[in-house]
């Protein structure tokens, strides 16, 4: 189980990590989003022990992770962002430094290992130094998950590796979910996170500004229906029950439900002829930026009732400053909806 | 300590210390192979040609007769200053602050070994590599005398200039290995692990030139151990063993102290 009390550390006043307050319980697949520079990785250093927090305490199994590294270690697997090994070794010769560097000496089961190797197809002669990045970066994880430990933390463990690789850590992750590992999995992907994740917590410019399961997240979704009717449909009927709708022609719809009122939406529909329903499936992506709209503009809110003056659009916190153009394709929405009212 | 890093420490390092230890036994080898047990008279014609100021600073300004004497002022003097300077220099920043700063020491601390067991392992590999290069000039020096010289080194004081040198040497070394671990890149780990020794180095130097600037020796660590005093019986070898072995633990603690407790690079 790894714990964050309060956890604080400042480079400055606007970097570092501050006030991190999270539980990643036994069996539990923890997942870590946020954009680069949010502090991910700071976090991760920390609870591996090669950081000391300014303030507050991080726990694994109990233990505190700066003072007791080396006995979380022994049942722990690191795979780092930024992979570095001892360059001039070749791999057998690292991968039985490090058995050996856990107390593990002479004749040892080396099964694990060496399925490990076949998974992800490492190469094993030569040396590192001639070693293409991702094939580093798959040494890296069997080194990682070689001694089978209990809690994994993995610092977004698929950068670098080809869609293939990817796809087999994701599974093993699940793998060693099931078999009741702890995984922190820090990564800025969000297919990662709905794949394997019990629960996420959102980390930006340092602070922890979610913290929530998958499910819940889920039901504050906004999901989208592409629905072709044979007939006009009764659109007093689909308006009455809340849902939005947008018109494409005489019989095309697409049509708005939150994700927790499905049910009510497939009653009213059920009225209908419908042809075709097809769900327009959102990423957990998408759902974050629907999230993080509230968010800021509930701040903006507030903001704007203390000081009307402060026109900030410009100063609007940027979560993923890329994605933004999809976000704003909603209110577009709603206004497409009122001119069709108006029609 | 962990015994597989010390293992790895000297397969990365050997070539360090033999491509030192080798030179340092040639040169040691060809002093002993020049002396002329009949006077040093051709050694002395040839000091008086350089300048007096000159050939003092270079520790050369008194010719022992004995073989010793000749050994203690010609390799002990200056020689013994510089090689194994360089030596703890380029091995206490490899030892730490370049795995600190290339990244690699992460897989290290990844492993259930505490920083300290594993600065210690580090630290213990330093003083054991000056321990077995002071080894190998002893045995070369004893080797080659008695070859050339049969029964005219005095082991003893030989054995005694050698204890005092390497501790000289480990003190240095521990410097470095004090700003190696204190330093999470190797610009500043090598900055003022250079400048500490090479500042001793000078202030050594300068006192020799003179009267005027004797007093500079006092802030040196290497006018500490002085060979042909220890040759002529006129140094307490004790008292030097002593200083050094204190000066080598404070550093150590120190050092282990600093790394144990920093944060190290994201």
């Amino acid at each position: 189980m790894i714990e964050l009390k309060d956890v604080t550390l400042k480079y400055s006043s606007t970097k570092g990590v501050f006030n991190l307050n999270f539980n990643v319980e036994k069996g539990e697949a923890f997942g870590y989003v946020g954009p680069d520079n949010a502090g991910k990785t700071t976090t991760i250093r920390m609870l591996m022990g090669l950081i000391r927090p300014g303030r507050g305490s991080a726990t694994i199994d109990g233990l505190n992770c700066f003072f007791r590294a080396s006995a979380i270690q022994k049942n722990l697997g690191y795979v780092p962002e930024e992979v570095v090994l001892f360059e001039n070794m070749r791999v057998k010769e690292y991968l039985n430094f490090i058995t050996q560097m856990r107390g593990i000496f002479g004749q040892k089961d080396t099964r694990l290992r060496d399925s490990l190797i076949e998974r992800f197809e490492v190469e094993t002669r030569g040396k590192i130094e001639n070693m293409s990045n991702g094939m580093k970066k798959r040494l890296a994880i069997v080194t990682a998950l070689m001694h089978d430990p209990q809690t994994l933390v993995l610092d977004e463990p698929t950068s670098g590796l080809d869609p293939l690789m990817q796809s087999r850590l994701l599974d093993l992750v699940l793998e060693e979910k099931r078999r009741g590992k702890t995984v922190l999995l820090s990564t800025h992907k969000f297919e990662e996170v709905e794949r394997t994740c019990d629960r996420v917590g959102v980390l930006k410019e340092g602070h922890l500004v979610e913290n929530m399961d998958i499910v819940s997240l889920r039901a504050e979704e906004t999901k989208a229906y592409l629905v072709k009717f044979a007939a006009p449909p009764n659109l007093e009927q689909i308006k009455k029950y809340g849902f939005g709708y947008l018109q494409f022609s005489q019989s095309d719809y697409e049509i708005f439900s939150p994700g927790d009122r499905i049910d009510v939406l497939m009653k009213v529909l059920s009225h209908e002829k419908v042809l075709v329903f097809n769900s327009k499936n959102q990423s957990l992506e998408e759902i974050f930026q629907q999230h993080y709209q509230k968010e800021i503009k509930h701040k903006e809110n507030k903001k704007e009732v203390k000081n009307k003056e402060v026109k900030n659009k410009e100063e609007k916190p940027k979560l993923f400053p890329k994605k933004e153009e999809k976000h704003k394709a909603l209110p577009d929405q709603e206004k497409k909806v009122s001119e069709v009212k108006k029609a | 300590m962990s015994i597989p890093l010390f293992l790895k420490n000297i397969k990365n390092n050997t070539l360090l210390l033999l491509v030192f230890a080798v030179l340092m036994s040639i040169y040691l080898a060809v002093i002993i192979y020049i002396y002329d047990p009949s006077g040093v008279g051709a050694m002395v014609d040839m000091m008086s040609i350089l300048p007096t100021a000159l050939v003092n600073a270079m520790g050369f300004g008194t010719i022992d007769s004995g073989l010793t004497g000749f050994i203690a002022s010609l390799f002990y003097g200056f020689l013994i200053y510089l090689f194994p300077m360089v030596y703890c220099i380029i091995l206490a920043n490899r030892l730490v602050a370049k795995w600190v700063y290339e990244g690699s020491f992460t897989s290290l601390l990844c492993t259930p070994n505490s920083r300290i067991k594993i600065i210690v392992t580090q630290g213990i590999y330093l003083l054991a590599s000056i321990a077995v290069l002071f080894t190998v000039l002893f045995l070369v020096g004893y080797g080659m005398s008695e070859q050339f010289f049969p029964g005219m080194l005095e082991v003893k004081v030989f054995l005694k200039l050698n204890i005092g040198a390497c501790l000289m040497t480990m003190t240095i070394a521990m410097f470095c290995f004090f700003f190696s671990c204190l330093f999470n890149s190797t610009k500043l780990s090598l900055f003022f692990g250079a400048l500490i020794p090479i500042g001793f180095f000078i202030l050594n130097t300068l006192s020799k030139l003179s009267e005027r600037t004797a007093f500079l020796g006092k802030f040196s660590l290497y006018n500490a151990f002085d060979g042909l005093a220890i040759v002529n019986g006129q140094a307490n070898i004790t008292l030097i063993i002593g200083g050094f072995a204190i000066f080598i633990g404070v550093l150590f603690v120190a050092a282990v102290g600093v790394f144990s407790m920093k944060r190290l690079p994201v």
